[in-house]
C-alpha cells in the first residue's frame, strides 16, 4: 500500500497528529449545556429506570469516541488517495503515446487544437490513475520518448516538449507486452504498428480547412516570362467555400484570384509569372473558418534573369539549337568554330555541338555527343539499340523534361566515372552531368543532336534552360515536404526566407534541418547556392477530416481509474459512518 | 386604569369572566339535581313531608293535610346554604417553568373560577401553597370581591418545593366547613401527590384536581449533551438527550398523568389535565362540564 509517499515515521507522525486533533476536538465537544427544567423529577425516573443499561450508556460514548476517531482517520488517511498495488492491472506499465501527426495542429470549435486536448487527455489520464509499475509517454514522431517513471508529473513534462510534427510517424517501442496504452490521436495519419489492445483515445473534431495542395513553377517556354506557376487549392471542409488565392513575389508582384470551392472540390490554375522578378515567390489562400494554417501558404523560387554570354562552337549550323538559344532572353549568344575556338573571360557557357575543345573549358560546358578528347571519357562502343531506361526527374537539369518517345539512334558507350547519370539506355549513359566540388559543371549528352530527335522534343528548350540555369546557379528550387529535410554534405549557412539561419544537424554524411512551417530554404553546398521550397502540399496531410474516428466521442476511452483506488471508498465509509454517529448519538443537535 | 388590570388582569380577561360567568348559569341548570343540599331547613323550596312530633316548629304543619287526613305532618323545606369552594394555587418553584409560565396560567384559572363562583354567591378562598400554605385570602362573597381576589392573585410569586401533604395538613386542621378544594398544581412532588389529596378527602372536602403542565414539560426542546437543573431543588444531572431519551420521558409524562387521573378516578375526585398553551376559557368549561364546581 502506497500513503502520499511518505515513510513509515512520516506516516505514524501523520496518524499520531490526526489522532490527537479528534481526541483533543472530541472532549471539547463534551461540554454541557446547562438547561433549567421546572423539575428533573420526571428525568430523573427516566434516568433511573434506564439504570439497567448503565453500561450501554458508557460503551455509547467510547463508541462514539471510536466512532469519531474512525471517522477523522478515514477522512485524513482518503487525503492522500491510497490504493493497492496488488491487482494485476495496477502492475502493468502505462504508457501514453501522443500522435504527433501535423493534423493535430487542427484548431477545434472551442479555440483549443487537437493537440492542446490530447495533451488534456493525457493529463486526464496521469491525474485519474495510480501507476505501480510506472508511466512512460512516447509520440510519434520518433523525438521524445521517456523510460518507464514513477512520477507522473515527469511525464507530463515530457508530453509538454512534444509538438506536432510534419514528417512521417511511427509507433514508438513498448517497453513491455503487457502494458496498458493510451493512444491519444485524430485518426488523420495513424501511424503503423499500432498494438490492438491499446486503448485509442480520440481528439477528433471535424475542423474546415481549404489548403493549398500543389505550387510548383515550371519552366514554360511558351511563356513570355519562361515559366508558370502552377497552383492547386483543395476544400476539405464539409460546406462550399469561397477562398482567395494571392501568388506574391518578393519584388512586390502580386496575382489574386478567387475559388469557388465545392465540398471535396479543387480549384487549380497555372498562372503566367510575368512581371515577376526572380526570387521568392509566396503563395496564400484565404478561407472563411479555415481551421489548419500550415498548409495555408506554400513557397517557390523564381530564377533571378541575369545577361548570360553563351558562346556556341559547333561545325556547322545547327538551325534548331542556334534558333533555341538566340531565342532565349536572357543569352548573349556567341558563334564560333573549334578552330577559331579562344578561352574568353567574357564567355559564361559553352556549348559543344559533336564538338570539344582540347584542354577542359574554364567555364561550365554543355557537350552534345561524345568528342574524342582526353578530359572527356573514352569510347568504348557504340550503341545503336537505344531504349530510354531511366532518368532522374529530381536533377535540375531534367526537371520537367519528359523523355518518353525520345528517339535515338546511336549513342557512344562510356566509363561515366565520376559523373552522375541522369538519364541512361540500359548501361549506356545517355546524360552525364558533373557537379563534383571544384570542378566546373559540365553536362554531356553520349548522342549527338544529329542522331536523334531531341532537338524537336517538347523538352528540349526545357533541358537547355535548365542547363543553363543550373550552371548559373538560379535554378528552379528543390521542393521538399516539411519535417525533416536533408542538404548534402558541404552544406552550410542554412537560412528562411527571411534570413533567419537553422541549425542543421549532421546525419549520414549530409545535414539534416527540421521544419515545422512552410519556408523557402537557403543553403550554400560546395560553393554552390541551394534553394528548397518546403511546403506541405500533400493532398493526405491536408485532408484533416478523414479519419476513421469520426464517430468515436472525444475521450471516451475509460480512463485507467482502478477499482484500487481506496479514498472513493474512504469517504464513502466516512460519511456513512458520519451519518450512523448522528442517526444513534445526535449529539450535533443543538436546538 | 382599572383595578383589575393594575393587579394584571386586563379588561379582554375581564370580558372572558362574565362569558364564563353567563355559561355558568346555563351548567347550573343543568346540573342543579346533582348538587341539591342534604340539609333540610327553612328555605323556599318544598323538600317532603315527615310526621310530626313533639317540639316540632306548629309553624311548618300541613293543616290542610290534617283535615283531609286527620294526621300532623310537618312540611320540610330544603335549607339554602352557601358552597365554600378553596381554591388552592401551587405556587412552588417548578410552576415558574415554562412559556408561559405555568403559575400565570394556573392564576387565570383559579381567577375565572373564583369569579363564577362569587357570582353564584358561593364563599370563596383562595390558598397560595408549596412546602406550606404561604398565603392565603380570607373567605370572599359576591360579585364585587373579585377585585381582593385578583390582588391576592397577583401578589402570589414562586419559590420553594411543593410538599402538598404538609401544606393540605395545614389547611385541613384549621376550623373549616366542608367545601369543593379544587387544586391547581404541576403535582411534581419529590413526596408523591397523593398524600396531599388524600388529606382533603380524609376532611371530606369534595377535590377537583386540575393538573397544568408547560408545554416544556410534555414536549422538551432539550438536546444533546446537557446538565439539567430542577428550579427547585437546583440539583444538576448531566446527561446526553438522545431522541430514544425524549421519547422515554415523553411516556413517563403520560404515566404520570394518567397516575393522577387513575387516582382521582379511583377516589371519585374531579381531574382535568390542561397545558398552558390550551385556552383557559376552554378550560373552564371543561370544569363544569365535570359537574362538580357549579350546583
Amino acid at each position: 500500500m502506497s500513503f502520499l509517499s511518505l515513510t513509515a515515521l512520516q506516516a505514524f507522525l501523520f496518524a499520531l497528529v490526526t489522532i490527537g486533533t479528534v481526541l483533543a476536538l472530541f472532549f471539547l465537544k463534551l461540554h454541557h449545556r446547562r438547561v433549567l427544567v421546572g423539575s428533573a423529577l420526571l428525568w430523573q425516573k427516566v434516568l433511573h429506570d434506564r439504570q439497567a443499561n448503565s453500561l450501554i450508556e458508557k460503551l455509547r460514548r467510547l463508541l462514539s469516541l471510536l466512532l469519531a476517531l474512525t471517522i477523522a482517520l478515514l477522512i485524513a488517511l482518503s487525503v492522500g488517495r491510497p490504493y493497492f498495488t496488488a491487482s494485476e492491472a495496477a502492475l502493468q506499465p502505462v504508457v501514453i503515446v501522443m500522435d504527433t501527426s501535423r493534423s493535430m495542429d487542427a484548431s477545434t470549435a472551442s479555440g483549443q487544437t487537437r493537440w492542446e486536448m490530447a495533451v488534456e487527455e493525457a493529463r486526464r489520464i496521469l491525474d485519474a490513475g495510480h501507476f505501480a509499475a510506472g508511466v512512460m509517454a512516447a509520440d510519434t514522431a520518433g523525438r521524445v520518448q521517456t523510460t518507464v517513471m514513477d512520477d507522473p508529473n515527469a511525464v507530463l513534462e515530457a508530453i509538454g516538449r512534444m509538438r506536432p510534427f510534419s514528417g512521417s510517424g511511427r509507433f514508438p517501442e513498448l517497453p513491455s507486452t503487457n502494458a496498458r496504452t493510451y493512444f491519444i490521436t485524430d485518426g488523420v495519419a495513424p501511424p503503423n504498428g499500432v498494438p490492438a489492445d491499446a486503448s485509442v483515445v480520440s481528439v477528433f473534431e471535424a475542423a474546415d480547412n481549404v489548403g493549398i495542395t500543389a505550387f510548383e513553377i515550371q519552366v514554360d517556354p511558351t511563356s513570355t516570362s519562361g515559366y508558370t506557376a502552377f497552383i492547386q487549392v483543395a476544400n476539405y471542409s464539409e460546406t462550399p467555400k469561397e477562398a482567395a488565392v494571392v501568388v506574391a513575389g518578393v519584388g512586390g508582384q502580386r496575382v489574386v484570384r478567387g475559388a469557388n470551392l465545392t465540398p471535396g472540390g479543387i480549384w487549380q490554375e497555372a498562372l503566367d509569372l510575368a512581371g515577376f522578378e526572380g526570387g521568392g515567390i509566396q503563395a496564400r489562400v484565404q478561407a472563411a473558418g479555415d481551421r489548419f494554417a500550415t498548409d495555408d501558404v506554400a513557397f517557390s523560387y523564381l530564377p533571378v534573369r541575369g545577361r548570360l554570354n553563351v558562346t556556341l562552337v559547333t561545325r556547322e549550323l545547327d538551325g534548331y539549337l542556334e534558333t533555341l538559344l538566340r531565342l532565349t532572353p536572357e543569352v548573349e549568344l556567341t558563334i564560333t568554330s573549334p578552330a577559331a575556338l579562344e578561352e574568353s573571360v567574357s564567355t559564361d557557357v559553352y556549348v559543344f555541338d559533336g564538338v570539344a575543345s582540347s584542354t577542359p573549358p574554364e567555364r561550365p560546358s554543355l557537350l552534345f555527343g561524345v568528342a574524342d578528347v582526353s578530359w572527356l571519357p573514352s569510347a568504348r562502343a557504340l550503341d545503336t539499340e537505344i531504349e530510354i531506361s531511366s532518368w532522374n526527374e529530381e536533377h535540375p537539369v531534367m526537371r520537367f523534361v519528359p523523355l518518353y518517345d525520345l528517339g535515338i539512334d546511336a549513342a557512344t558507350v562510356v566509363d561515366p566515372a565520376g559523373l552522375n547519370v541522369v538519364a541512361a539506355s540500359g548501361n549506356t549513359p545517355l546524360i552525364m552531368v558533373n557537379e563534383n566540388p571544384g570542378g566546373n559543371r559540365t553536362v554531356i549528352t553520349t548522342f549527338a543532336l544529329d542522331d536523334s530527335d531531341f532537338a524537336f522534343h517538347l523538352g528540349f528548350p526545357i533541358f537547355v534552360e535548365n542547363v543553363l540555369g543550373w550552371f548559373s546557379g538560379e535554378t528552379l528550387a528543390e521542393t521538399s515536404g516539411l519535417g525533416e529535410i536533408e542538404f548534402p554534405a558541404g552544406t552550410v549557412d542554412i537560412s528562411q526566407l527571411d534570413g533567419t539561419p537553422l541549425d542543421a544537424s549532421p546525419r549520414a554524411g549530409g545535414a539534416v534541418v527540421e521544419l515545422n512551417e512552410p519556408d523557402l530554404l537557403t543553403a550554400t553546398a560546395n560553393g554552390r547556392r541551394i534553394r528548397v521550397a518546403a511546403n506541405m502540399t500533400d493532398p493526405e496531410s491536408s485532408d484533416i477530416n478523414g479519419t476513421p474516428l469520426a464517430d468515436v466521442e472525444s475521450g471516451s476511452t475509460p480512463l485507467p481509474l482502478a477499482g484500487n483506488e481506496l479514498w472513493f471508498y474512504m469517504l464513502l465509509a466516512a460519511t456513512l459512518l458520519i451519518a450512523l454517529e448522528w442517526w444513534t448519538y445526535n449529539r450535533r443537535i443543538t436546538s | 386604569m382599572p383595578l383589575a388590570e393594575i393587579a394584571g388582569f386586563d379588561e379582554q380577561f375581564m370580558r372572558k369572566l362574565e362569558y364564563l360567568a353567563l355559561v355558568s348559569k346555563r351548567f347550573s341548570g343543568q346540573f342543579k339535581a346533582e348538587r341539591r343540599s342534604r340539609k333540610l331547613g327553612s328555605g323556599l323550596e318544598f323538600a317532603d313531608y315527615r310526621g310530626y312530633v313533639a317540639g316540632d316548629d306548629f309553624r311548618y304543619l300541613d293543616w290542610k293535610t290534617y283535615l283531609r287526613l286527620g294526621r300532623l305532618l310537618l312540611r320540610l323545606y330544603e335549607e339554602e346554604e352557601d358552597l365554600p369552594i378553596y381554591v388552592f394555587v401551587d405556587c412552588s418553584q417548578s410552576m415558574a417553568y415554562g412559556d408561559p409560565g405555568k403559575l400565570e396560567y394556573a392564576k387565570s384559572v383559579a381567577a375565572a373560577l373564583c369569579y363564577i363562583g362569587l357570582a353564584n354567591l358561593d364563599r370563596v378562598r383562595v390558598v397560595a401553597y408549596a412546602d406550606g400554605i404561604r398565603s392565603e385570602l380570607a373567605p370572599q362573597r359576591g360579585k364585587s370581591q373579585i377585585f381582593r381576589v385578583f390582588q391576592f392573585l397577583s401578589e402570589i410569586t414562586t419559590g420553594g418545593e411543593t410538599n402538598g401533604r404538609e401544606a393540605f395538613k395545614m389547611f385541613c386542621t384549621g376550623s373549616r366547613r366542608r367545601g369543593l378544594a379544587v387544586v391547581i398544581s404541576d403535582f411534581f412532588e419529590p413526596g408523591g401527590f397523593e398524600y396531599g389529596l388524600n388529606m382533603l378527602r380524609y376532611y371530606r372536602h369534595d377535590v377537583f384536581v386540575l393538573q397544568v403542565a408547560a408545554h416544556e414539560d410534555v414536549l422538551p426542546r432539550v438536546r444533546g449533551q446537557v446538565q439539567l437543573v430542577d428550579s427547585e431543588t437546583q440539583q444538576s444531572q448531566e446527561m446526553t438527550v438522545t431522541p430514544a431519551l425524549l421519547e422515554a420521558y415523553r411516556r413517563e409524562m403520560d404515566r404520570f398523568s394518567e397516575e393522577i387521573r387513575r387516582h382521582c378516578v379511583k377516589y371519585q375526585l374531579g381531574y382535568v389535565r390542561t397545558v398552558t398553551d390550551y385556552p383557559f376559557e376552554d378550560l373552564v368549561l371543561q370544569v363544569f362540564r365535570q359537574g362538580r364546581f357549579l350546583k
